[in-house]
């Protein structure tokens, strides 16, 4: 994948649009979809908070569930699903929250709160209190059998 | 006795008739001013329209380079008219267009086309919106169009298919195929 500018611009469509300008904060509802680089997040509502001379701060999208997918700096695929979505552009983190499941290639992890970090590629998974399950599917070439 | 009150009643009824005559023969027609039916009623030019509350503040203030009151529509057409709403919360309202036309009543005006609405927030914030076709009523402080509109903010810049904007309640809403675009506000030089 092409190196990750940090500084993309977001681009959004959705069905309607509210702002409210004491607060700044723009509400996008219906078929919402978010795409920066690589990146997409499909949702129902979103929420985005940008303020006065700075980039996007925080993008939280609502979805059953919200989805994304995005590409790994290795090129590898990566998707996930939750019931709600934290963005945050300026740090490259997706934060999972509520049923939230991570696949990368055919690693899953599923919690109630997962952290992806768009940048480099990493996963955290789990919150206290809350167990985590991943599976982890080694590589062929890691089995040391190779195909005949 | 009776010879002088017939004299006198007579000569009553001789100046009686006379000035009758001569108010019918000598004396100009009265002029019949028919009331205007069509067409301008009056115009004016570089007007500041100032509409009140009943608590004495502002409620809009409309200036324009030309007005026209016409009958029997009793439309008023403005051009290059300047609209500030004041809401009783928030910063004054700016709209612009190239014309307008103020309908009966005097609170609802209809700005047909390339209308620029701005508005400051209270952090010196300007959002711009871009439209046409666009109805506000400044009684209900609300402002609204069925046209692709485009709210350009610090940032950002959103495109859609029609306008409700509550300048009261200061929020503006597209209600269909929204687009948006952020992009890191350049640094200032």
């Amino acid at each position: 994948a092409p190196p990750v500018a940090r500084d993309a611009p977001v681009h959004i469509s959705a069905d309607r649009f509210h702002f409210d300008q004491k607060t700044g904060v723009g509400i996008y509802t219906g078929h919402v979809r978010v795409t920066q680089n690589t990146l997409t997040i499909d949702g129902d509502r979103l929420t985005v908070v940008a303020p006065p001379k700075g980039p996007v701060e925080r993008l939280t999208m609502d979805g059953n569930p919200a989805t994304f997918s995005d590409v790994t700096p290795k090129g590898k695929p990566v998707k996930g699903h939750a019931a709600h979505m934290l963005y945050l552009p300026d740090s490259r983190q997706i934060q999972l929250q509520g049923q939230a499941e991570l696949s990368q290639e055919r690693n899953t992890f599923s919690s109630t709160h997962i952290v992806y970090d768009t940048k480099n590629g990493v996963v955290t998974a789990g919150a206290p209190g809350h167990r985590v399950e991943a599976t982890l599917v080694p590589d062929q070439g890691t089995t040391g059998k190779s195909a005949p | 006795m009776n010879a002088q009150r017939l004299l006198t009643g007579a000569a009553l009824a001789v100046t009686l008739l006379l000035g009758l005559w001569l108010a019918r023969h000598v004396l100009p027609p009265p002029l019949k001013v028919a009331p205007l039916a069509r067409g301008t009623d009056y115009s004016a030019d570089d007007i500041t329209l100032t509409q009140m509350r009943r608590d004495g503040q502002p409620r809009y203030r409309l200036r324009a380079t030309h007005l026209a009151h016409t009958l029997p529509d009793r439309l008023t057409r403005l051009t290059d008219p300047v609209l500030v709403v004041y809401p009783e919360h928030g910063a004054p309202v700016t709209l612009r267009s190239p014309s307008a036309v103020l309908l009966p009543g005097d609170t609802v005006v209809r700005m047909p086309e390339r209308v620029v609405i701005t508005r400051q927030d209270a952090q010196g914030r300007t959002i711009r919106v871009i439209s046409n076709d666009v109805t506000v009523d400044t009684r209900r402080q609300i402002a609204t169009s069925p046209k692709p509109t485009r709210i350009e903010g610090p940032g950002y810049v959103t495109r859609g298919i029609g306008l409700d904007a509550n300048f009261k309640q200061q929020v503006f809403d597209l209600l269909k195929d929204v687009n948006s675009v952020y992009t890191r506000p350049t640094a200032q030089p």
